[in-house]
Parts: structure tokens; sequence; C-alpha cells
């Protein structure tokens, strides 16, 4: 993924509209005043074709004597969301001013005209199985190991870690670490590794040690709750979701599972968001599963995820290598 | 190709016996005359002049349509089409899961199954708008507090996840994302608790008959689905089936309504839309001006939507089964028909 890209302008058509939008926003305020100003994309857009566009329309709005606050402050709140329907691209305000509600529409058509300077950017997904077996995977890690030793594979499954290395190219057991839990597990078992930093969770238990030494890694019960951060892509929370480490140019890269249930083939497509609080826009075509995708992380610096799912045609649990290449 | 539809008549002046029948009908008459030459006059005076023409006809059960060779835009490339018509919906969807059949309808909330059948399935944009239509002059559906408690009181997203198995999406406006791009502004959460204070300061005693197609087992369950929905905040709606292709139901004060779109653009839908609403409805179906702005045709829509005499429920996709031979289909777009023409059998493919 390459570093952050400087700014293009905007095609004329998009400064055009953008034009149009700011001067049916000051008509809808009556005069200029104390504004806020928030930009949502729901389009086909990229982040970057976003920040084109909020920022050429605040420049616009600046020049008609506008002042930026925030909306607890401004005397007006304005939303702007990029939307796109049959005709072209939808820019929508709604002026909310008091108790009213304006909206001011402009559409920019998708011709030739206006968007061939734009290049087509996406993200570009490819998957890799590693391992499966009929019985359940929470997570897996493949850590890499020096030159001219063999490769490791741990599996974290729920009642153990099992440990994989390579003999004569094939995997084959190593070790196997059992994970008490005293109690029932919850019927949405999850856990997580990281093999670098040697941990291992499942609820109520960690298991800590060196993983390059299998018979050095011990689990005791955490009475304290771990509490591991549950990645969110804007607009599909409580989807499996994953944040990538590197960015496509200054764009954040967040992957998610579809919003099916446990019973559908699934799929993990890619967004790209400006702010990775902020709306995200599809990016690339989405990779397919044949069932649902029941866990998706990302690993360290190394730009790639790691995703399980369980094959709803052979009943078993795949591990999968995500890797995300940026097209721009 | 197999449909559910009873097609009787391939005469254009004829008009169909239901919407069902009207809707194959348009689709069988373009493939026989071709696209603007449906001016009234029978199929014997104008055969030729579309991409097929009639081989064999048994009215009612099944239609061949042989490939015309000096069609203006070129000969299709399959020499003929046989058309099945009265299957039922199973059995369309073994047919194909079998390869006795090329192609078929499959309703939307068959997709998810037919797919896990190992049925090829091709979906389109979702342009079918099923709605609630409240009658006009109806005592009970002219007290807006009414229609308005009803609206909030249904739960669009169960429609679309259990009914639709996730085959639509909830629709707040009359006019899709997709076409319009404002349908965002329109709200689809269920309000039911501002839906019980509505029905409070209405009573007890106010009844709604709702209307539905007798023959479409969908409406049926969207009508159950709000029959228990205005039931949960306080009001009695009691669901009638009635016979298809009866546009005012006796005794109705609603009824649900499926339109499709004719054509992409936002304005021309929208017209269409309110002048098949207005007379049932009251809502203004007047033209818009020339050159209507983007803010003009939403403001129709919201006057529309707000004044709840039409209640936007969920937006269906066309979903058709395609057979393993089949290839170079796409699924039609809004006043688009079947492309029957442009598809070809891979004979190879066992």
């Amino acid at each position: 993924m390459r570093a952050g890209q400087s700014q293009a302008p905007l095609p004329p058509k998009w400064t055009e509209a953008v034009q149009t939008l700011a001067s049916k926003i000051a008509l809808a305020c009556g005069a200029p005043g104390k504004i806020s100003l928030d930009v949502k994309n729901v389009s086909s857009l990229t982040g970057i074709d976003t920040r084109g566009i909020r920022q050429a329309l605040k420049d616009d709005l600046t020049q008609r004597r506008f002042h930026f606050a925030l909306a607890s402050s401004a005397e007006t709140q304005i939303q702007v969301t990029l939307s796109e329907g049959a005709e072209g691209f939808v820019w929508v305000a709604e002026v909310h001013h008091a108790d009213a509600r304006q909206v001011a529409i402009t559409v920019v058509p998708k011709s030739a005209d206006g968007l061939a300077t734009r290049p087509r950017e996406s993200v570009s997904l490819d998957r890799k199985l590693v391992w499966e077996q009929q019985t359940k995977i929470l997570d897996f890690a493949l850590p890499n190991s020096a030159a001219g030793q063999s490769a490791t594979l741990i599996i974290l499954e729920p009642a153990r870690i099992v440990f994989y290395h390579t003999v004569d190219s094939q995997w084959q057991l190593w070790r196997a670490i059992d994970i008490p839990h005293p109690g029932a597990w919850p019927r949405d078992l999850r856990g997580s590794l990281d093999a670098s930093a040697g941990n291992a969770w499942v609820p109520g238990v960690q298991c800590s040690g060196d993983f390059a030494n299998p018979e050095r890694v011990e689990c005791s019960p955490q009475s304290k709750p771990v509490d591991r951060p549950r990645v969110n892509v804007p607009g599909h929370e409580g989807s499996e979701a994953a944040t990538m480490s590197q960015r496509c140019g200054s764009d954040y890269v967040m992957l998610a599972s579809g919003t099916g249930d446990w019973t559908q083939p699934d799929s993990i497509q890619a967004y790209v968001s400006s702010d990775s609080q902020e709306s995200s826009a599809a990016s690339g075509d989405p990779l397919q599963f044949d069932g649902p995708v029941v866990s998706l992380q990302s690993i360290g610096n190394e730009g790639v995820a790691r995703a399980v799912s369980l094959n709803l045609k052979t009943g078993s649990y795949e591990a999968y290598i995500v890797t995300a290449t940026c097209n721009y | 190709m197999e449909i559910g539809a009873i097609v009787t008549s391939l005469d254009p002046s004829v008009a169909g016996a239901n919407p069902e029948e009207t809707s194959a009908k348009d689709e069988i008459n373009a493939l026989i005359y071709g696209p603007g030459n449906l001016n009234g006059k029978s199929s014997d005076s104008v055969a030729g002049t579309g991409p097929f023409r009639i081989a064999e006809w048994d009215p009612g059960k099944h239609l061949t349509l042989a490939a015309n060779d000096d069609y203006r835009d070129g000969r299709p490339f399959v020499d003929s089409i046989e058309i099945q018509m009265g299957r039922a919906a199973r059995d369309r969807l073994l047919d194909l899961e079998l390869n006795r059949s090329d192609l078929a309808e499959i309703p939307p909330e068959q997709a998810r199954r037919a797919a896990d059948q190992g049925v090829r399935v091709s979906v389109s944009q979702p342009d079918e708008l099923v709605a609630l239509a409240f009658i006009a002059g109806h005592t009970a559906a002219e007290d807006a507090r009414v229609r308005e408690a009803i609206a909030r009181s249904i739960d669009r997203a169960a429609i679309v996840n259990f009914i639709l198995q996730k085959e639509g999406e909830a629709a707040g406006g009359l006019l899709p994302q997709w076409s319009s791009g404002t349908a965002f502004l329109f709200s689809t959460a269920a309000d039911p608790a501002g839906a019980k204070s509505l029905s409070s300061q209405i009573g007890s005693a106010t009844r709604i008959v709702l209307g539905y197609d007798a023959g479409d087992s969908l409406e049926q369950s969207v009508a159950e689905r709000i029959v228990v929905n205005a039931q949960d905040a306080g009001i009695s709606v009691a669901p009638q089936p009635v016979q298809g292709g009866a546009p005012v139901p006796t005794g109705a004060d609603a009824k649900l309504i499926r339109m499709r779109m004719p054509t992409a653009h936002p304005q021309g839908a929208l017209t269409v839309f309110l002048n098949a609403l207005g007379p049932m409805t009251g809502l203004d179906a007047s033209p818009f001006p020339a050159a209507a702005t983007p803010e003009e045709i939403l403001a129709r829509e919201e006057s529309a939507v707000s004044s709840y005499r039409v209640v936007p429920l969920v937006w269906l996709p066309r979903v058709y089964g395609l057979g393993v031979r089949v290839r170079d289909w796409n699924a039609p777009a809004p006043g688009e028909t079947w492309p029957l023409a442009d598809v070809w059998l891979d004979e190879e493919t066992p």
C-alpha cells in the first residue's frame, strides 16, 4: 500500500456542483452566520474525493462569509450527504435552523465530461486457505519463523491451543495445550491469538508464554474479563471486522463480513474511509465464502488479516489469510 | 422457460384479468411485437415486428416462440422459446434444480433457497414497491391519526428479514435509493411508542379492513404482519383477501398494492406512481412542472408520504433462476423486458 497522495483538483462539473449547492445552502440560511458542516458519503465516491468536495464546499461557504463552529454552538447545522442515484451523484444538504429544516439538492451527471479524469480507485482482496478442520477454530496464527527453521501454525480452539510445525513440508501436530474452563462457554464463543506478544484469550481464560516453545505456554483463569476492543466499520456495525494496519493513500482500509446469519454464505468486503470513525465506502469486489465468516482479525503491521469461516457444504472450519492490495 | 402467470390472450388490446397476467402479457408481447408496436392490433396483423414470432399457442398453458429471421435488430441467438404457464413457484424451482428448465421467475422470498439448492440466481435492482394504500372516502381511513398510527406501527425490518428472507429492502419513500439518491431522507424505522400514543387518541372502536390479493402469498404474509403490528399498537386491522384484478375491494379501507418502476428516472417513476395512486387514495397527481428540480420532486414525494395515504413498505427485486446452459442473461432494468433476444445457450454444458 502506497503512502498518502496530495488532493487533486475537482473535475469542473464537480466544482460547478459544489458552487450550486453552496449557493442553495446560503439561500436556505438567509444570511451569513455561524454554521456547522458535516459531510457524509454514502456513494461510490472515494475518501479522497469526499475530502475534496468537503473542502471545496467549506471554501465556497467561507467566501460567502459563513463561519464554522461545532454543531452545539452553531446557529444553523448543515448535514451534507453525498449520495448517488440513477441520474448521477446526488448531493443533499439538510439545513437545520431553529425547528425548521430545508433541503437543497444538486445532481451531478456521471458523464465522461465530468468524471473522465478520475481513475477508478479500488482495493483488491485475495485469500489463501491455511488450514481446515471439523473442530471449531476461534483464531489462528502463522508466526514468522527464522530461516532454516520449520514453520509453525497455531490454532486456537475452544478447549485447547494446538501447535503444528512443518516436517517435510507437511503440517504435523507438535503440541496441544488444554484450556481449562470451569463453567459453560457462552453461545457466541470468541477468542483471539497474538502470537508475537505470546497471548491467547478465550472468555475467562488467558494463555501466555513463549509461543515458539509451546511447553512454556500456560493458561490460567481470569476473574476479570479481558476487554478485547471490537472493530466496527461505520455503517456495518454487527459484522465481523478488522482494520488493516496500512492505508491506501491516506484512506483507512477496513474489512467487514456480510450481514447474513450463520446459515448463509458470507463475504468479506474492503471499505475505505477518510476517518475510521466516519462513514465508509465499499471498494473493490468482495471475497465470497461458502459459509459464515465467524472471525476476522488483523495482524500487526503486516497488512494482512486472518479470517475463519464455517463451510456450510463440508461442515469444516477454514482458516484463511486475507491480503488487501491498493490499486491506487 | 416457466412462469406462474396464466396468459389467455396475446392480443395487446385485451387487458389481463389480473396484475400477474398483465405483467407476463407485457413481457411476451414485447418479444412478439417489439417495443413501440403495442398499438392494439392483433397478433395476426403485426406478427413479425418483434424478435420472435408465434409458432404454437395453447392459451393459458403453453406458448412456443420461434426466432424472427427478419427482426430489424438482428435475429435472436436462440432458435425458439417454449413458455410453460401456470407453473407454481415450487415446481419452477424444482425444474431449475433438475435442469428441466432454462429460465424461470422466482419469488424474491425464494431466492435464497434457490441459491442454496445450487440454482444460478439473477437479481435485479429492487424496483417493485409494495405499499399500503388507504382508500379515500372510507371513514376510518380518512382519519389521519389512524393512518399515521398504522404507518408508525409497521415493522419493515421484520418484513424484509423474515418474510422476504433479506431479498429486498425497507421502503420509506416512493422511490428507491438507487434511483432518487434521496431515499435515505425517509425513515423506515417502526415507532411503536408513537403508534400507541396516536392509538390512545383514536379509541378502540376503530377497525380497518385491509385488502390483499388472494392469489399472492407474499401480500398475505405482509398483511398478516401488519395486522400483528397494528394490534400491538392497539389498532384493530382485519385482513380481507380479494380476487386479483379488483381495483378497489368492496368493504376494504386500505389495500396492499405492488407497483413496478416503469423507468429508472425518479421523476418519471414518481409521476406514474402518483397517477396510479391518486384516484384510489386522493393523493395529488397533478403533473410536475416542466424541468422539475430535484427539490420539487422530493417535495412531492415527501408530501405524499407525510399524508400517510400511502405507506411505502418494501422494495422487491425481480429474481430469475437460470439453467446451466444460459449465457448472457442480464436482469432487466426498470422499463425493460426479458432480454431473451440476447441470450444464448451453451450446448456443451451438460
